[in-house]
């Protein structure tokens, strides 16, 4: 049977009453039998024959505190869990809140995720009712991530008062074990391996365990209930099972209860190791880091995205031997694509593009649980980063060409030469003739030739000017250098030209 | 002084960067500055925050050459690396890490700043980017708010900010500002 969940939220403040409440009603779509205290002994009056499933409750009340009412509650054996509300970090009275039977406390400004997460979760424990009462052997999830968040932020009082709250004295026997992520990524997953945790910690007598996840690793908490049914030798035979490949976990001989904060802060450490699962190369590169560098930006702004690509496996393999620590792996891939923007300002642009995708290097590089996945990441950006670097220069460089030929087309009567066009678009004049040669097919000095012949040619046949005048005006100080050039250009000399085109009137010889 | 001769080096350095910060937003009576002006600010500003912070992040500029000497309003860029410092890193386990990027797309001046630090929920962030525009109902976000209305007082509505978060990935905001390139004496 199964009746609805009653909740019952006491505080003075008025605003995190109905906050609270339209929470609750907004987050969980089962029916909610809702009730709200203004303070404690308001609060006990609801609760009268032990009708309330889940007290939420401030400690600070005016008349009758939080805490009086948890002394209340237990004083007259009542049933409901209880989370409390504090608006201060203080150790103290939580724990004097958890002596007095709350099951958790949070912090207030409320983490909502945190709060829903922990009210759902008591939730379940209600739904499931008929099972036997908390026993340490069956804590919730809830429970268990709370064991080991406190384990990972290293904050050892906090999981120390945990441990208490759940009977477990810091002089009981307990280990932990370290599992790596990346195993579980390619062989089977974290479901299944909860489920061969819970199969296998069952048969052993008087323990309980806690498991949680991080971004890189899997950890398992093993604690005994009962110091006398400790048995190393029988714990080791009955969890083999767990342990599929010896790459891939981490612990320590067991230790007291009070000692797995401390052991854990050790056991983090070495796993760094688990980020460098390249195969290590019969030659690692000879190359320094700086060399590598200047290699692989010199391909990068020469438009040679495979040759880029190849050296920055080079470069991987000189980390996956060196094998520096995880925060100078991050320094070195990130000084690479610093200087790269250095050197070339136009990857400023593609790079600020990619924020936040795929290719994001940020995200890459701190995300990135192993050196493997990192190099693969790392060069498919590069990558992409190279190619479009190779398209905006090309569409530039179509620019440019567009903005020469319009500035020769407006100065081909001056003395123009390669240096001033070349000025015009900002380019050295080198650089400037051999792209001006592969967009366009022609030189330059063939450009401004065929220009220059054309508009002689319009000149012969619609005015008057004599030959001299035509070589002046489209250019030419020399008459004889216009005449060869005409000549090279039409295959008529200026003045065959001209008799030509009287002679056939309207035609002209294009 | 006293406090250099009294050997307290680090108090001494932070009264130093906040004279230049004081300078720089006192200095002369006209709003408009240079790109590298700006970003001297910003480092200063930075540098400030890092000995007050205990270098918990770093700052990465990263500026087209040419763009240097274009020009920009006062102090657009100082409140979102605030935001970043303040919002993003408050709850970083690894080393955070702002770069400020400033190129130019087409006739635009662009300016990103990215920080790699807590994100935002998309809820989250829709609530921001919809207050940005709103100009009758106060809501937090006063910063922010206060760049992109600057921004588009100034250079019109095409102007303006954007901004993208991926939770527990960071936040990006991007100035778009015209191309105003600092009157050659040539």
């Amino acid at each position: 049977m199964n009746k609805t969940p009653t909740i019952l939220i006491a505080d003075d403040d008025s605003q995190i009453r109905r906050g609270l409440q339209k929470i609750l009603q907004n987050h969980f779509s089962q029916p909610l039998e809702i009730f709200t205290a203004e303070n404690g002994l308001a609060a006990l009056h609801l609760m009268e024959g032990d009708v309330i499933d889940l007290l939420i409750t401030d400690i600070k009340m005016p008349l009758y505190t939080g805490l009086d009412l948890l002394d209340e509650i237990q004083r007259k054996k009542y049933h409901v869990r209880t989370i409390v509300l504090s608006g201060y970090q203080d150790y103290a009275l939580v724990r004097t809140a958890m002596k007095h039977g709350a099951l958790d406390y949070l912090l207030k400004p409320l983490d909502l995720d945190e709060f829903v997460r922990l009210v759902r979760s008591i939730l379940i424990q209600l739904h499931q009712r008929n099972l036997p009462e908390s026993s340490p052997a069956t804590l919730t999830p809830y429970i268990q991530q709370e064991f080991i968040r406190r384990l990972t932020q290293t904050d050892s009082e906090a999981f120390l008062a945990l441990c208490q709250q759940y009977g477990l004295s810091a002089g009981n026997p307990g280990s932990i074990i370290l599992f790596d992520r990346n195993l579980f990524h390619q062989q089977i997953g974290f479901e299944d391996f909860l489920h061969l945790i819970r199969e296998t910690l069952s048969s052993i007598p008087d323990t309980s365990y806690a498991c949680g996840q991080t971004k890189e690793y899997i950890a398992l908490c093993v604690f005994w209930t009962n110091p006398s049914s400790f048995n190393q030798d029988a714990f080791i035979q009955s969890t083999k099972p767990l342990f599929i490949d010896d790459q891939f976990h981490l612990n320590f001989a067991f230790d007291t209860i009070a000692h797995l904060p401390a052991q854990y802060k050790q056991l983090q450490s070495q796993t760094e190791s688990w980020f460098y699962d390249l195969a290590l190369d019969s030659e690692p590169a000879q190359q320094s880091l700086e060399e590598l560098y200047q290699q692989i930006i010199l391909c990068s702004v020469g438009h040679k995205a495979q040759q880029a690509v190849t050296i920055l496996h080079q470069l991987f393999s000189h980390i996956n031997a060196s094998k520096p620590s995880r925060s100078q792996v991050s320094k070195i891939i990130f000084d690479l694509f610093d200087a790269l923007m250095q050197k070339e300002s136009a990857f400023i642009r593609i790079i600020g593009k990619y924020k936040l995708s795929n290719f994001d290097l940020p995200t890459i590089i701190t995300q990135s649980t192993s050196l493997s996945q990192m190099k693969t990441q790392i060069s498919e950006a590069l990558y992409a980063y190279i190619q479009d670097y190779e398209e905006a220069e090309s569409l530039q460089n179509e620019h440019l060409i567009r903005k020469a030929k319009e500035y020769i087309k407006q100065h081909y009567m001056d003395n123009l030469q390669l240096q001033d066009v070349a000025n015009y678009v900002h380019l050295h004049p080198n650089y400037f003739s051999s792209i001006f040669a592969s967009k366009t097919g022609t030189t330059f000095r063939e450009y401004l030739r065929k220009i220059r012949i054309s508009h002689a040619q319009e000149l012969l046949c619609h005015s008057d000017q004599k030959i001299y005048e035509v070589a002046t005006s489209v250019g030419y100080k020399e008459t004889s250098h216009f005449n060869r050039a005409f000549k090279e250009v039409t295959g008529l000399s200026p003045k065959q030209y001209k008799q030509l085109h009287s002679n056939q009137l309207s035609d002209t010889i294009d | 002084m006293r406090a250099y001769t009294a050997e307290q080096y680090e108090l001494s350095e932070m009264l130093t960067l906040l004279g230049n910060l004081f300078r720089y937003s006192v200095d002369t009576l006209s709003e408009e500055t240079t790109v590298n002006r700006e970003l001297q600010y910003i480092q200063n500003y930075v540098k400030l925050q890092q000995l007050r912070y205990d270098d918990l992040f770093s700052l990465h500029l990263h500026c087209d050459v040419s763009l240097g000497n274009c020009k920009l309003s006062k102090m657009l860029i100082q409140p979102i690396i605030e935001n970043a410092i303040v919002h993003g890193f408050s709850s970083l386990a690894q080393h955070g890490r702002i770069d400020v990027m400033v190129y130019k797309e087409n006739a635009d001046l662009k300016i990103c700043i990215s920080d790699n630090g807590g994100g935002m929920e998309s809820a989250q962030l829709e609530t921001l980017i919809s207050c940005l525009d709103n100009e009758l109902e106060f809501s937090g976000h006063v910063g922010l708010r206060n760049v992109h209305r600057r921004i588009q007082l100034t250079y019109g509505k095409t102007y303006g900010i954007t901004i993208r978060s991926i939770l527990n990935r960071g936040t990006v905001v991007t100035l778009t500002l015209p191309l105003q390139k600092e009157t050659n004496h040539e």
